[in-house]
């Protein structure tokens, strides 16, 4: 018989009474959730890391000081803190204009891929460090989507209420950002593994 | 009449987001329409890979916010970064 995995309103009302084991339960639950999330906004590892530990300090002070509501759900309250907390630092350190070209890439995605090139190459070697180079390439509509829905797990409702939308918008970009992944990998298919599903 | 369904509703399909009734009628869409059941197989396929390249934060990371919670109640106090 398979174990029964405690839910995440358990392991909260459990961590708030003082059981701190709950917490690195919730901790590693949802580590990469949000650092993945930070991280294909933000673009930098360090930064990522820093912005996790953050996103988890503030969880723990909200719900050690018991402001912490319990109608909401926990997954999609830190990811919505890691969000707005990576928002925030990549409209504080942006430099460099958004100026979109035709095709819809940007400058700034351009400019921040060829900079580490002797890096991105190396990366590129392995399947999936590549796509996560490739989700950072995308037109910054279609990423935000793209990590809306697949790591924060927000419905295409919820994507589009968010950033002011109707759901077909949202769709539309969704499948953009599907169709360019696509795209970009056909371009470098000696450096992938296209069949993603069987790695 | 028959409903037509496209790639959007295949996209929800996808992602778990339509309705039981909606479920029987995209099936039986993508069994009578080839392009719509590559459509969806390339989706799953890269929604497989946007799994597995999740990444996780170092060990360092998550030992620093432990010890955080540790310490919070007795010593509340910012970690250095």
């Amino acid at each position: 018989m398979g174990k029964v995995q405690v839910s995440d309103s358990e392991l909260v009302s459990l961590y708030i009474r003082g059981q701190e084991d709950a917490f690195a339960h919730l901790l590693n639950r949802y580590k990469s959730k949000v650092y993945t999330t930070i991280y294909l906004i933000v673009k930098d590892t360090y930064i990522a890391e820093d912005l996790t530990q953050d996103t988890f300090i503030k969880a723990v002070e909200t719900l050690k000081s018991g402001k912490y509501n319990e109608e909401g759900k926990f997954l999609p309250w830190i990811i919505r803190i890691a969000h707005n907390l990576a928002i925030d630092y990549f409209r504080r350190e942006k430099r460099y204009p958004s100026i979109v070209f035709e095709d819809g890439s940007s400058v700034f995605n351009s400019l921040d891929f060829s900079e580490d090139s002797v890096e991105s190459l190396t990366i590129r070697r392995e399947t999936h460090e590549y796509l996560r180079e490739l989700i950072k390439r995308l037109p910054e509509q279609q990423r935000e989507v793209l990590i809306m829905r697949h790591y924060e797990d927000m419905s295409f409702q919820e994507i589009a209420d968010a950033t002011g939308v109707s759901i077909n918008t949202a769709l539309g970009r969704m499948r953009y950002a599907l169709i360019n992944l696509r795209k970009m990998m056909s371009k470098h298919a000696r450096t992938y593994d296209k069949n993603l599903y069987t790695r | 009449m028959t409903k037509t369904f496209t790639h959007a509703d295949v996209l929800r399909y996808a992602y778990e987001e339509t309705t039981n009734e909606e479920n029987g009628l995209i099936e039986d869409a993508l069994v009578a329409d080839p392009a719509l059941l590559e459509f969806y197989l390339d989706t799953i396929d890269l929604k497989a890979g946007l799994n597995r390249a999740e990444l996780a934060p170092p060990d360092r990371v998550v030992d620093n916010i432990l010890a955080f919670s540790r310490n919070y109640q007795s010593h509340p106090q910012r970690l250095v970064a």
